[in-house]
């Protein structure tokens, strides 16, 4: 079992323990703001609109400074994986962009393009990992 | 890259978590050195070597990286 002293061991856990916090933050941050938005004028009704964006900033922090502390075999394993889920994304991304301009697909949200990342990143990670086993 | 890991942890009786909180890694990372599959850093590697007082030449197996074109 590895000790409190290994950095990569204590890198992990205060990443665990950071993205627990910043999601906490988040959910309460989108369910306040969401609750409240029907009643806001501008310039608060764009404050509250962004505002659930706060966490997530912290939450990126928190990812960056894992991606820090991590040992080098982690640290290749995640940015490889993320650097394959951004080409991916991208292509996707590009290629609807080229259907959508002749309307040949509709306009989606952003947040297909976020979640198409995610997923990619997930199933990349999977793949890369079973590779070094 | 080939290497002696597996053999010199065996030796001085070092479990894969042993050896992994002693250079700083996780266990993962010591399961794919000791598989090849993964060329440590040259931080790395002269860390691994300080662990089992030996030179890196001694745990890593430099015939078995492809030369440099």
């Amino acid at each position: 079992m590895a000790s409190e002293k290994n950095p990569t061991v204590r890198a992990a856990r205060r990443y665990v323990v950071e993205l627990s916090i910043g999601m906490a933050a988040y959910v309460v941050v989108l369910i306040a703001t969401r609750t409240v938005l029907a009643e806001l004028a501008q310039p608060w009704l764009t404050v509250a609109a962004l505002a659930p964006a706060l966490p997530l900033l912290y939450v990126f922090a928190a990812m960056l400074r894992m991606l820090r502390g991590t040992d080098e075999f982690a640290r290749m394993l995640l940015v490889e994986s993320a650097a394959v889920a951004g080409g991916i994304t991208a292509l996707l991304a590009a290629t609807y962009g080229f259907a959508e301009g002749p309307h040949l697909l509709p306009h989606p949200s952003a947040w297909v393009t976020w979640s198409t990342f995610m997923a990619v990143w997930i199933i990349a990670a999977f793949i890369i990992r079973a590779r070094y086993r | 890259m080939k290497n002696r890991i597996k053999v010199l942890r065996a030796e001085r009786d070092f479990s894969q978590a042993d050896l992994a909180d002693l250079v700083g890694v996780s266990r993962q990372t010591i399961v794919a050195l000791e598989a090849g599959k993964y060329a440590p850093s040259l931080t790395l590697a002269f860390k691994i070597a300080r662990v089992f007082a030996c030179t890196v030449e001694d745990v890593f197996d430099p015939a078995s990286v492809d030369a440099a074109p």
